[in-house]
């Protein structure tokens, strides 16, 4: 205690003196005791370093930083001599940072070219290269994904553009006030019964404005006279609100906001996510003729609200390479883009636009997304991590896409397939879906329990992936903050509680683990061989059965010989059975003892009857194992009863429910079936406020990098507000409108105006967007690690292209699945052309899955929203990969085999078959420098370009030299690591 | 197979320099008491260590690394300025160094668990503490000035003593998560 005290002392002293100094008072003296401290106590230094380093960080945290904020805009300033050190020190970093990078961007090509490393670049440089070159490329470093952004920089709060003028003229609940209760008042003061105090709904108007012995916590109109308001203001730690030890704090700013809602009335709105959409009126906007459709409409008129003009459309060929990547996850080919570059026609865009939503590979690309929402994968997740046949889902959900299967149909299928009137059997498979989630068959796994986990996570995803919602935390109390009750969760999860399943993986055939209900999937084949094999093992074992009475026998006396004298090769579990046989007699029936017997000691004649057994066992588990079984849903005839978990417990039952949807959303029909097909019809209603939001917006999402709701996993009261809620809204009404029509919606995206932007980063907007919410340029993004493969592979001219089938197994580093599997699995590669499919089809092992792709979600559980960063592991993959090695290669091959004869030609066709484009004079001066500093390390070094050649599968060609080789091989792997190469412009 | 030594990777190098420019400017700071130059020195530090980026170990934590060029440009300052101004003795200045690489090295990759920390012990203070501090830290004003400003009760001294009380507990409390995150 006492040196806790002294500590303390010691504490207080130093952050006098470090006061002191920094205001540059007292200098000499306190300079003289403060290094008395640090000479004479252990502790002052880090006392005194941590002092300081809270001095430094204060400046940047929310509080002060908001309250400098609210003071900036809302109050002048207390004296003309207010400096902001802390601010300006920030900013004094930012040119530094940002001419290094943009130096860096550019010197990349210059330092290759000529062989010196420039220390000091500067930012002149990036014009130099920018009016080279034909094409305008977006400035580097500003905007782009290798920036860090200064994330509280600009108007942008909380991912939203606050429009100008802090304070809105007029305030309305859902656009302003609720997110700032939401956010510090309804922990306490909301839906949660169990949590509530003080009496106190804030998120109820009724509650709130009730006379209270006098006073009203809102009082409509007066906002002085608001408890809410006073406790707001109130000095006394006891009393304000909300309480210090909350973490909480509202700021002036907000306060105001608060203020002015009170003033004008204090009216009350649903959440905007649980109001059905209305068809919104589309504007009017100045600069009409710049739009395209109704899209650009939304976006423009908003950019006009804020003075600043859209960018201009991009060049053909970067357009052509953004929708092609968007829309089939393939780059296009040289021809593609002179095709349409020698398009004069009006229309030549949508044509392009028309020719992508037709290809196979739309339903590829479109799947992605889908399956991570649906946790796809082939295997089940935990310890165990036992095989599935998951694929034939995938299949459907590709060619659905393809198809253009209506939304709401693509939804009724997979939630209730099963209950259609006699299903087909794709209608089976659809229904997989609810069945992808992880199966735990570890020993200590309780199958109950895994059991209300599956059912857990089926409702979990399906109110991510159609409501947008965070259902989860209803499993274990009524929602925090939305109107979502711990009831109304399990009356949702009575929909998935009544599939005939036990929790445990009940199907087995060798590496293969299922839980039923399965459907089989044999072709013809297999059921032929099926019916065969077990047609024949019946009739060996007729023959034993015939000789039953004379082996029973026999085996009564090996049983005592052997017991005596019991041989190496018997098993414990046997050998105590036979101990058994003393002490209560057999008869030589036991079925376990009468396998060793069979397998080992029997008269040969019987042998070799067992012996035919148990190889035609064997066959028949291969061919089993070979047909696909699929997971699917059921109903069981009898309804499982579903309660109220306490605490999410499955032990602790409370209330029975039955089947419902959350009660705060509009109701199911009164006549709708109660099981699935009843809530999925309910998903799809046009009433429904929430499900074409939710996939519009993901929709959005694909072709802008953001969506409208940036929280796409989150509508509740927690999620982010759309950017542009009538824009929103209108996509939603539309989707409904034209019978959920796919295709419609990405072609209405993909021809307006706004997506036809130029990406390029625009320096004026950086402080005002910097995320770039109001569009007013086209999205950039790096592309999803599974496209950079199949990029890569289709330059090469590797990609095999045709769509659907089993799961393959491309390159990846040995012994991985053996380290994650307690070694058990060994992954052996594909070999042929499977190594090459595109990386949709890559087998998805969840306990490890591929390597090479970066920033996949671990497809464990529901994700909807991707995330993007790059890592420099990235870069060491798409340089040092096998699957990268010999697509470059295979690369080199082509450029050599049809570039031409000079490098001048072959570089330019290497760099047309990958990017599209010839190369500039500066970009092909760097790649034929590389050449030449290749060609010479070659020269000396002949069995590294051997031991290159060897990378992968594919043969290295004889008639190329393998210095030569080895040479482009190089430069096709520097091309496929270009920014270019790896970003969606 | 890549013949050529990789280039300098400048979103790397700015990206590092953005998450450990408080460690350095704090160092900084620590060792000039009272310093006006602060941004000065760590552009100096920044370029410095620009140019020598393509040393850098990429395996080895790089707040060590950048506190070095912290600290000596720092100790180059001090020299400049010898004659002008008191400074701490060299056995403070290398024991306030090392204890402030020794942190670096612990928090590698955490860094901005401590700014976390301090944002959730900030909340828990009341109005009347957060405007005082964010009259000083926010504003940037001196305690001197707050005491003439009058906009809060007490004289200059006892304006320093309650900042200090604040540091004390702020410090405390961030020990306090920063001991829960380990």
């Amino acid at each position: 205690m006492d040196s806790n005290r002294k500590n303390q002392d010691l504490v207080r002293r130093i952050a006098i003196l470090a006061s002191r100094l920094e205001d540059g008072e007292d200098n000499a003296e306190a300079v003289d005791e403060l290094d008395e401290l640090i000479r004479s106590d252990r502790e002052a230094a880090r006392i005194y370093l941590d002092t300081i380093r809270i001095a430094t960080e204060l400046p940047y945290t929310d509080v002060i930083e908001s309250r400098g904020l609210a003071n900036e805009l809302l109050q002048p300033p207390l004296s003309p001599v207010l400096s902001f050190p802390a601010r300006f020190a920030r900013i004094a970093v930012w040119p530094i940072a940002a001419a290094l990078v943009v130096g860096v961007f550019v010197f990349s090509l210059r330092k290759a070219e000529n062989g010196i490393v420039e220390s000091r670049p500067t930012l002149a440089h990036s014009t130099e290269t920018e009016s080279k070159q034909g094409v305008p490329r977006e400035m580097p470093g500003i905007g782009s994904a290798t920036v860090v952004h200064p994330a509280k920089t600009g108007r942008v709060k909380g991912g939203v553009v606050v429009s100008k003028g802090s304070i809105p003229e007029t305030v309305t609940f859902n656009a302003h006030v609720r997110s700032i209760l939401s956010e510090n008042c309804f922990f306490c003061h909301g839906p949660d019964a169990n949590k509530r105090e003080g009496e106190l709904r804030l998120d109820s108007f009724e509650d709130a404005i009730r006379d209270r012995d006098g006073y009203q916590v809102i009082a409509p109109g007066n906002a002085a006279e608001s408890e809410l308001i006073l406790r707001l203001l109130e000095e006394s730690e006891e009393d304000v609100m909300p309480p210090p030890d909350s973490g909480r704090v509202v700021t002036a700013e907000q306060r105001r906001i608060l203020e002015r809602w009170i003033e004008q009335g204090a009216e009350y709105e649903g959440h905007w996510a649980f109001i059905s959409p209305l068809r919104s009126e589309v504007p009017k906007p100045e600069n009409y003729d710049w739009t395209r459709n109704p899209i650009d409409s939304f976006i423009l008129s908003r950019l006009e609200e804020e003075s600043i003009a859209p960018s201009s459309e991009a060049d053909r060929r970067t357009l052509l390479r953004r929708l092609s990547l968007d829309l089939i996850g393939l780059p296009p080919t040289p021809e593609e883009i002179a095709s349409f570059l020698s398009d004069t026609f009006s229309g030549a865009y949508e044509r392009q636009v028309e020719r992508l939503l037709a290809s196979p590979h739309f339903g590829e690309r479109m799947a992605l997304p889908w399956l991570d929402a649906a946790r796809y994968a082939d295997s089940n997740g935990f310890q165990q991590d036992g095989d599935r046949h998951a694929w034939p889902w995938r299949d459907w959900v590709v060619d659905s896409m393809n198809e253009n299967k209506p939304f709401d149909q693509f939804t009724i299928e997979q939630i209730a397939g099963d209950l259609l009137g006699e299903p087909t059997n794709d209608q089976l498979i659809a229904t997989s879906f609810n069945r992808n989630h992880m199966l735990n068959n570890e020993g200590g796994a309780i199958p109950e329990e895994q059991r209300n986990n599956y059912v857990f996570d089926r409702v979990d995803t399906t109110a991510t992936t159609w409501l947008g919602m965070t259902m989860a935390c209803a499993q274990c109390h009524d929602h925090k903050y939305d109107a979502l009750t711990q009831k109304d969760y399990y009356r949702f999860s009575a929909y998935f509680n009544n599939v005939p399943e036990g929790g445990r993986a009940d199907y087995r055939a060798n590496r293969i683990m299922l839980a039923e209900p399965v459907l089989e999937l044999p072709t013809e084949d297999q059921a032929k061989e099926r019916d065969d094999f077990k047609a024949r093992i019946q009739t060996e074992k007729e023959k034993l059965e015939a000789a039953e009475l004379e082996i029973a026998a026999a085996q009564v006396k090996w049983e005592i010989i052997t017991r005596e004298n019991p041989p190496k090769s018997l098993d414990r579990n046997r050998f105590l059975l036979l101990r058994n046989t003393v002490t209560e007699g057999s008869d030589g029936t036991n079925p376990s003892l009468r396998r060793y017997y069979l397998e080992n000691d029997a008269p040969e004649e019987w042998k070799a009857i067992q012996k035919t057994i148990n190889q035609l066992n064997n066959q028949l588990e291969k061919v089993q194992a070979g047909i696909v079984a699929v997971m699917i849903m059921e109903e069981r005839e009898e309804r499982r009863e579903t309660f109220v978990l306490n605490r999410g417990d499955y032990e602790s039952p409370g209330e029975s429910v039955l089947p419902g949807t959350p009660e705060a959303l509009f109701d199911l029909d009164t006549d709708a079936p109660s099981n699935r097909l009843g809530l999925a019809e309910w998903l799809v209603s046009p009433e429904n406020p929430l499900t074409a939001r939710v996939i519009v917006n993901r929709y959005w999402q694909h072709h802008f990098g953001t969506g409208l709701v940036k929280t796409a996993e989150d509508f509740g009261v927690q999620g982010e507000q759309p950017s542009h809620p009538a824009l929103l809204d209108w996509l939603a009404t539309e989707f409904v409108e034209t019978g959920w029509d796919m295709k419609h919606m990405h072609r209405l995206m993909v021809t307006s105006a706004t997506y036809r932007q130029s990406s390029k980063a625009r320096p004026e907007l950086v402080d005002v967007d910097p995320e770039n919410r109001l569009l007013a340029r086209g999205a950039r993004f790096r592309l999803p690690a599974m496209l950079i493969r199949d990029s890569a592979l289709f330059a090469s001219g590797l990609l095999r292209t045709d769509v659907g089938g089993r799961p393959v197994y491309p390159y990846q580093p040995e012994g991985l699945w053996h380290e994650f599997s307690f070694e058990q699995f060994s992954y052996t590669p594909s070999s042929g052309t499977d190594l090459y499919r595109r990386s949709l089809y890559t087998f998805w092992r969840r306990t490890i899955g591929p390597p090479n792709m970066f920033d996949s979600p671990n497809r464990q559980v529901c994700q909807v929203k991707g995330a993007t960063t790059n890592t420099p592991l990235h870069a060491l993959t798409t340089l040092n990969d096998p699957t990268f090695v010999e697509a470059a290669r295979v690369f080199a091959e082509r450029i050599l085999t049809y570039g031409g004869e000079t490098d001048e030609t072959r570089l330019s066709y290497a760099f047309r078959q990958a990017l599209g484009r010839d190369p500039s004079d500066v970009e092909a001066g760097a790649l034929n420098t590389a050449l030449e500093r290749s060609r010479s390390y070659y020269r000396d070094s002949p069995d590294d370009a051997a031991a290159l050649a060897t990378v992968g599968e594919s043969d290295a060609p004889e008639a190329i030299a393998m210095e030569e080789y080895a040479s482009y091989t190089n430069v096709a792997q520097i091309i496929f690591n270009t920014d270019e190469f790896l970003t969606r412009e | 197979m890549d013949p050529h030594p990789p280039a300098p990777d400048g979103a790397l190098f700015a990206r590092l320099l953005i998450t450990h420019e408080r460690q350095m400017r704090t160092l900084v700071r620590s060792m000039i008491p009272g310093c006006r130059d602060v941004d000065e020195i760590i552009q100096d530090a920044s370029v410095a260590m620009w140019k020598k980026f393509h040393e850098y170990d990429a395996h080895r934590p790089f707040g060590p690394w950048a506190l070095t060029f912290a600290r000596f440009q720092s100790l180059a300052y001090l020299e400049r300025r010898k004659r002008t101004a008191a400074r701490l003795s060299d056995e403070s200045l290398e024991k306030i160094a090392d204890c402030a690489a020794s942190d670096a090295r612990s928090w590698d990759g955490r860094e901005s668990d401590r700014q976390v920390a301090l944002d959730e012990c900030m909340a828990k203070l009341t109005p009347k503490e957060t405007r005082l501090l964010g009259r000083r830290y926010g504003d940037g004003l001196t305690v001197t000035e707050i005491a003439e400003s009058g906009e809060f009760r007490g004289s200059r001294e006892a304006l320093y003593k309650t900042y200090a009380r604040l540091s004390r507990r702020l410090l405390d409390c961030v020990r306090l998560k920063g001991d829960s995150i380990n």
